[in-house]
Parts: structure tokens; sequence; C-alpha cells
């Protein structure tokens, strides 16, 4: 409307009430009192015309500096112009911000049918002064439209939400929050109610509610400390704010903030899908709509994928299955989907604790989940909120909400060592040993938070932590390592000369004179950086570091794979701890009927329980093509290769490899054996097979990298070894092995190792020949396409 | 007063610092450089791949000075960032017109 700037003399003028007045009142209540107060005296008595105010007033908690959102709601009132006038004047003249209105009530629904973010501000609205029939029929109204019309404006209010979310970012993990916009932000908790309004989902229950005055105080101690409408915790502002909310230090402030908006992130995720699943189940829109048959796309054994969410299969009983939840985590992970509310409650309340160490499929499951790229963030997230996280990583509670002080740190302690993890996942082929890399990202700063330094501080914390995992001494070793020594390559890069022999003895001396930690470290250093935030890791900072690591590597003895040997693959795992298990494990299960065997002059199989799944023994006579045609029958029979070895001895090969099934129960060691066979006389069409179940394999959506083929001359004696590390998928080793099966290369013997959701292949092929650059780079390529096909 | 700009190697960036603060120096500004001199950069081997080094990374450094010390800090910087090798970097002097402290409006030498 336009207004008319000539003020009506005959209008008495309202005392003046200053924002200063307002700021000043102690509490919510008092200010709405104040304001209510001071607004109905400017109404002037007019039947067919009500002061409604929307926003924060309209919910009785006016932030001290906040705006006013008004709508002067009337009956088509001919004169409405000098009525606005008489109240919007006097609040311009306080120097007040104003968000004003002056509609019908069918203006107002109009207005709320199309846009969303209004139509969610009026859900507010309340009566401040004038007809209160006229408020009641508006309000009715209003709540009638979003109810009607929910399905066309959600969309829209989510995409905006998303939209400004994306812009302010997490509330619970920034180092500056924004209380209000972020994600987890006070926002988030008017779409949780306006949801329940649209009987889409519950009410926000009491912890939301308590997180959302959590964030409210803050959001007032906020506007009086800097005397100004923000809504963002810049640092200058966070010690005058933590004293007016009478708290120990900032970082007691940064954690009540981190932990409200966390609750409240994980309720609004949680009701967006309600919202989703109703839409596509048509529960929530009436029980006439019809309940289509629930689909259930099996994800991992014991774990599917229902109306969009993880769930568990059926006549799963966590009671008897200590792994579950990690395997159910590393489900969601890899397929991006949430775990439902249900699911995450059954687990808490029926889940078995894992054994102190943990047992390898724990440690296997835990590392598969690390390695599944951006997906890990609302897996950990949910683990948090549930208490598992801190039941499975006791340690994880000391950095949990924990500030950073550094301007450079955009995240708390607890997101960047998840962020972490997940740039590490995208690292994973420069190393031999993805899980380490995995595990020491997710924990380098496991030391923050106490007076020492966080480094040495970190190593002790770590022991305890690799020794619950049940790593290998080894593998322990190197972990603690890692996080001890996390700063070392930046910090030297910064303040020593990389060409100096005395700086490459230091950095040879620290890591053991070990490549393969230097790869470890060089990898680590950039998740970490990457991990901090945006330009931590500029081009200029990777060439500094990378130019120390390309001198001390050249200074170090060559890197070689482990060779194969005969024997259990168990006994040849990296975590080498599990030996002791194996033993016992199969002592206790003792009888020869563990053992399913078939046997015949040319082949044998057998098949055994171990550790984390089965082990399948195959005694063959050596022939071409043995190894991929094994690797392909067992992908057949959707048996995942974890480990194995791969030997040829008198005319024999002895291969040995530790198999999981994808699901259920493995197969026959007679079938298996009689596909084998099949394979072997090319009765079975395997590549094809292969093929087409690959299709209908659903993995992990992860970010590719390249797959890396390293070719060692000097690693054994009499062999040329060639390294594969690849995104692992079933029928991997099958696709390379052929390779060599087609170029006529017989491969001597082979180790096959799988890390999270990396494999690394490394492959033994005769010396003699015709093995040069040029054969080489033609097997290169062709393992990269058989890889990443 | 004179800007003193030095171009040095990033690992001697905490000795430079140290030694333009024992001249009583109080701020200074320190950017990421890349660049090459008469080296016209270098050939590195990582990981088995040789490949050519265009641009080399540096530190900048910015110091304000006035007129008398300037010949001092620019000695003190030679010193604190000289290996010996090749690449070391440069320092040189320039003119300033004028200055402003932006927070309290001071001009001149007293902005320093």
């Amino acid at each position: 409307m336009v207004s008319d700037p000539v003020r009506r003399d005959s209008m008495p003028l309202p005392m003046p009430l200053r924002p200063t007045q307002v700021a000043a009142a102690s509490g919510r209540l008092e200010r709405t009192t104040l304001l209510d107060t001071w607004l109905a005296s400017l109404l002037p008595a007019r039947p067919g015309v009500a002061l409604v105010a929307v926003g924060g007033l309209g919910r009785r908690e006016p932030a001290p500096y906040g705006d006013l959102d008004l709508i002067l709601v009337h009956d088509e009132l001919p004169d409405v112009a000098s009525v606005a006038q008489a109240v919007w004047y006097p609040i311009w003249d306080a120097g007040m911000s104003l968000d004003h209105a002056v509609r019908t009530v069918a203006q107002s629904v109009q207005v709320a049918e199309v846009d969303a973010v209004a139509a969610l501000g009026l859900l507010d609205l309340r009566r401040v002064a004038g007809d209160e029939e006229l408020a009641q029929r508006l309000r009715q109204a209003v709540a009638a439209t979003w109810r009607a019309r929910s399905r066309t404006l959600l969309p829209l209010l989510r995409a905006e939400r998303n939209r400004r979310g994306q812009l302010a970012g997490d509330t619970a993990y920034l180092v500056e929050p924004d209380l209000k916009e972020g994600r987890g932000g006070l926002r988030d908790v008017l779409i949780l109610r306006a949801l329940a309004d649209a009987q889409l989902s519950d009410q926000p229950g009491h912890a939301v509610e308590a997180a959302y005055n959590t964030l409210l105080d803050v959001r007032d101690a906020l506007h009086r400390c800097s005397q100004r409408r923000t809504d963002v915790l810049v640092r200058q502002e966070q010690i005058p704010v933590m004293l007016a909310l009478r708290l120990e230090s900032e970082d007691d402030l940064l954690r009540e903030v981190s932990g409200a908006a966390r609750t409240i992130a994980f309720a609004t995720a949680a009701g967006w899908r309600r919202v989703d699943s109703g839409r596509t189940t048509g529960r929530g829109r009436g029980w006439w709509s019809g309940r289509r048959q629930p689909v259930r796309t099996p994800l991992l054994e014991g774990v599917v994928a229902h109306e969009g969410e993880v769930a568990l299969a059926r006549g799963i009983d966590p009671g008897e299955d200590p792994v579950l939840p990690l395997r159910v985590a590393a489900a969601a992970a890899e397929s991006g989907l949430a775990i439902s509310p249900a699911t995450m409650l059954v687990l808490v309340d029926r889940h078995q604790p894992l054994s102190d160490p943990w047992p390898a499929a724990a440690r296997s499951w835990f590392v598969r989940l690390l390695a599944a790229g951006r997906g890990i963030v609302d897996v950990f997230e949910a683990f948090d909120q549930s208490g598992l996280l801190c039941e499975y990583l006791p340690e994880w509670a000391r950095i949990r909400g924990l500030p950073q002080r550094h301007p450079v740190h955009l995240y708390t302690v607890d997101r960047h060592l998840v962020e972490t993890a997940v740039i590490a996942g995208e690292l994973t082929r420069r190393v031999r040993r993805p899980d380490l890399l995995l595990i020491a990202a997710l924990v380098h700063d496991i030391g923050k938070g106490s007076e020492r330094d966080h480094c040495l501080e970190g190593v002790e914390i770590v022991a305890a932590m690799t020794g619950r995992m049940g790593l290998g001494a080894s593998e322990a070793a190197t972990v603690t390592l890692m996080v001890g020594q996390h700063l070392l390559l930046p910090h030297t890069a910064m303040r020593r000369d990389p060409s100096d022999p005395a700086t490459i003895g230091l950095i040879a001396d620290r890591i053991e004179g070990r490549l393969d930690q230097l790869h470890l470290l060089h990898a680590l250093a950039e998740a970490d950086a990457r991990a901090t935030g945006p330009g931590v890791w500029s081009p200029w900072r990777a060439h500094v570091i990378g130019d120390l690591v390309s001198h001390v590597a050249a200074a170090l003895a060559p890197d070689v794979p482990p060779s194969p040997s005969l024997g259990s693959a168990a006994g040849h795992r990296p975590d080498g701890a599990d030996e002791g298990n194996t033993a016992t494990y199969l002592s206790s299960q003792g009888s020869p009927e563990s053992f399913r065997q078939i046997e015949d002059n040319t082949l044998r199989v057998q098949m055994r329980p171990d550790v984390d799944g089965f082990e399948v023994a195959v005694d063959a006579v050596d022939q071409a093509g043995l190894l991929s045609q094994v690797a392909g029958v067992l992908a057949l029979h959707q048996l995942e290769i974890r480990h194995a070895t791969v030997s040829s001895i008198g005319g024999r090969a002895q291969d040995v490899f530790a198999v999981r099934p994808l699901f259920g129960r493995p197969p026959d060691a007679s079938l298996i054996a009689a596909d084998l066979r099949s394979s072997l006389t090319g009765t079975l069409p395997l590549g094809e097979r292969l093929a087409a179940r690959e299709r209908a394999y659903l993995r992990a959506s992860r970010p590719a990298q390249p797959t890396e083929v390293i070719w060692y001359d000097d690693a054994a004696a009499e062999a040329t070894v060639v390294e594969v590390r690849a995104g692992d998928r079933a029928g991997l080793l099958y696709w390379l092995a052929s390779v060599f099966d087609e170029a006529g290369i017989d491969v001597i013997s082979a180790r096959v190792e799988t890390f999270g959701s990396d494999a690394i292949d490394v492959f033994y092929l005769p010396m003699e020949g015709a093995l040069t650059e040029e054969v080489r780079r033609g097997l290169s390529e062709r393992l990269q396409v058989a890889a990443d096909q | 007063m004179k800007l003193v700009t030095g171009i040095v190697k990033p690992f001697k960036l905490d000795d430079v610092k140290t030694a333009l603060e024992l001249h009583g120096v109080e701020g200074l500004t320190v950017t990421e450089v890349q660049g090459y001199g008469r080296q016209r950069g270098h050939t590195e081997v990582y990981r088995g791949a040789e490949y050519q080094v265009d641009f080399v990374p540096k530190v900048k450094i910015e110091v304000l000075v006035s007129d008398e010390r300037s010949t001092a800090v620019l000695e003190a910087l030679v010193e604190a960032a000289r290996t010996g090798q090749i690449g070391d970097g440069k320092v040189w002097i320039t003119d300033i017109e004028d200055l402003a402290r932006v927070r309290t409006g001071e001009r001149g030498p007293d902005a320093i």
C-alpha cells in the first residue's frame, strides 16, 4: 500500500519506547509485555481491525534488538491507511526495525498459499491489540491453508531452508555459529513445529524445546552484549556472552550451543524423513490413500534399505550379533541413507557390547564405515546422539563439541576429526594401509582439550584406543606414530631447509626410516589441512610439504609390498593379533565336522569358519588362469574376498582365501568346487555371469580415486612385482587376474588385502620373458580399465 | 618512510621474524607467493615421476619502517634469510609517500 505521511492531528501521541528500553528488559516475557502494551496503545480503538504480531514477538520471545514483525489485519476497512500510519510511524520514530504489512484475512491467505516462508511466519501469529474475532479468523484460516497446501509449500520451504542453511553452515560445528539460520539453528525448530502443524510429524519433544531455549538465551545475550541485531556468535562477543550467561569459559558456551544445535539438527533431519516417507507411502495423508507394499532392498547382511532409511532385516536380533550396529553404520554411510530412528532405538536397547579387544569383524566393519566418504558425517551424528559412539570410543567424549580457538579452524574438534576421515577416504590410494590412514585421521586430534601438547597427549590416549580396537602391535605403533607426528611434515616444511641432510635425517628418524609411514603422514597432513577450513591446503602449502616429502622419500629405502607365503590367509592378515583369536576359535569349534570338503585327483576345496567369515582353501594342479577362475567363482557365490594368498608349490596351486558372504550363509564347498570345475573346462561363462551380477550390485557411491598400478623390480629375487591399489568390489580379483591370463602371463603368486573399501592386490610375475616397459605400460592400462570398469 | 619487501624461502620465515623483532620491528605482513628467479624453477622426482616445477613457493615479507632504520632492517632480513643456496630470494626498499593507521587516523611516521 502507499502510505500517507501525514499524521492525523486528532490522534494522541503515545509515549515513545526506545529500543534500549526493550533491550534492558530482563526476560523474553517482560519484553513481550513491554512491547505489547506499547503497541496496543498505538492502535486506534476501531472495530474490524487488529494488530497481530508474527515472528519473535508472535511467539512471545522478542530478541532484545530484534525486528518487529507486525500485520495490521482488517475487514475491508476503507481508511485502513490512516490506521496503519498511526501504528507504523511511532515505531519508526522510536528507531525500531519494522517488518510490516496491512492485509485482509483473504489477502493473508493468498500470501500463505504461495509464499512458504511467509506461511511459516503466519503460523506464529498472535493478537496484540484490536478485534479478537478477526484475529481468531485469520489464525484459523492460516492454519487451514497450511494443512491444505503443505504438499506444495513444503518443498519450497525446504529449498529455501537448504539455501540458507548452506550459506550459514552447521550451527553445531562452527567456531562462529549462526544461531538462527545455521543448520540446527532456531529456524529449524520453527519448521519442526510447522511440520507438526501440518500433521506430518509429531510436535518437537522436550529435548528439542530445551535446546531451542538454550539457543534463545545465547541469542538474547548476544544482542545485549553487541547492542545490535545479529545472530552470528562471533569470536569477539564470545567472552561477554559467556560472562552474561554465567558460564565458566568460552568453550563451555560453544559446547552449550553445539549440544543444542546437534539435538535440533538431528530432530530436523528425522522430521524431514518422516515427511518423505509419508509422501512415498501415503502415510500421514489419511488411511484412504492406501499403503503400498514396503520394498526392502538388502544392503549388507541383516541390513536393508526401507522407505529411504536403513533398517534391520526381518528377524534380525541385535542381541545375537555384537557387530550389527557397526554393519548398520557402514550400510548407512555407503548408501547415503539415514538410519531409521526405530532401528536406532532397537540397536541402543538391544545391542551387545563389543568385547575388549574388538573382534576382527568389528574392526573391519569400522574401517569400512570410515572409508565410506561423506556419508559418515550423518552416521557419526546418529551414533553420537544415541550414545553408541562414546560407548565404542569412550575417548570421544573428551573432544565432543570442543571448540577450536585458532582462526583457521572452521569446525569443533569432533567434527574436524570426522571431516578428516572423510577426506582421508579420498587419499587411500596413496598408501599401502588405507585402514591405518583412516583410523589415524579419525583420532589424530583426540589429545586436544588439555593443557599439554595435544600430539603428546594423543599418543597416550590412542594407545588405549588401538588396544581396544584390537590392532596388532605394529599397526598400533604406526597409528600412534601418526597421531604423535601428525604435525611433523607441515611444521618442518615451514621451518627447516628441505634439502638439508639434517632435516631429511630428522624426518627419517621420526618415521623410523619407513617410506610407508612417510606416505601415511603425508596423506594425513593433507587430509587434516583440507578438513580444517577453506584455503588451508593451498597449492602453495601442498608444494612446500610435497617438496619436503620428495626429499625424504629419495633418501629412504624403497617401500616394497609384503610377500605372499603359504598358510592360512587369516594368519597373513595385516592385523596379526588375530592369529591368537583364530586358534582359540577353531579349537573351540574343534571338530572335523566344521570342515566341509570335497576332494578328487585334481581339485580340493575346503571351507571352515574363521574370525570374520570363512576361509576357503583351494588345492589344485597348477594351471594357467586358475587364480582368476577361483576368484570369479567365489565372487559368483557372493563371497567377498577380504584377504588371499596364492602360491604354487611342486606343480600344485595352494590358494587360501579369507571370505565373507555378502548375505546369509556361504554356499557349500562342493558347490564352489563344482562351479570351479565347470569354469576350468569352459562350460561356465564366468565373465558374463559376473558382469550381470555387478550390474545389480549396490555399492557405495564414493568419490572415485584413480586406480594405482605400481611396478617393483627389486621387491623379490625371482619375480617382477606389480601392486594394484583399487576400489574394492565383487569380482575385482577375477577381472585383474584375467588381464594376466589374456596376456599369457602366469601369476606365480599373489597377495590380496582389503581395507575398508580399498583393495590392494600384489601379483608376482615371472622375470623371464618380455616384461619390457612397453608391456608394462600396456598391462598397467588394462589393469586400470579392469579395476575401474 | 620506507617499505622493506623480502622474498625468501618459506622455512626461513621464523628466522626472519626473530631477526626483525630484535631490530624493533613490531608488525609485518606475510604472503604465500610463488615465482622463479634466475634458476627458472627446477626438476623434481617424486614417487617415480619426474616433473618440472615452474614456480617455486616462497614467502613475501613486507615491513614498514622509518627512513633511518630501513637499511638496518634490510640487512637483518638478508642475514636471516640467507642459506647460501640457489633461490635464497631478494630484498628491496621502496619509498612510501604517506601512511595512515586505520583505527586512530594517525598519519605519517606516527602510524608505523
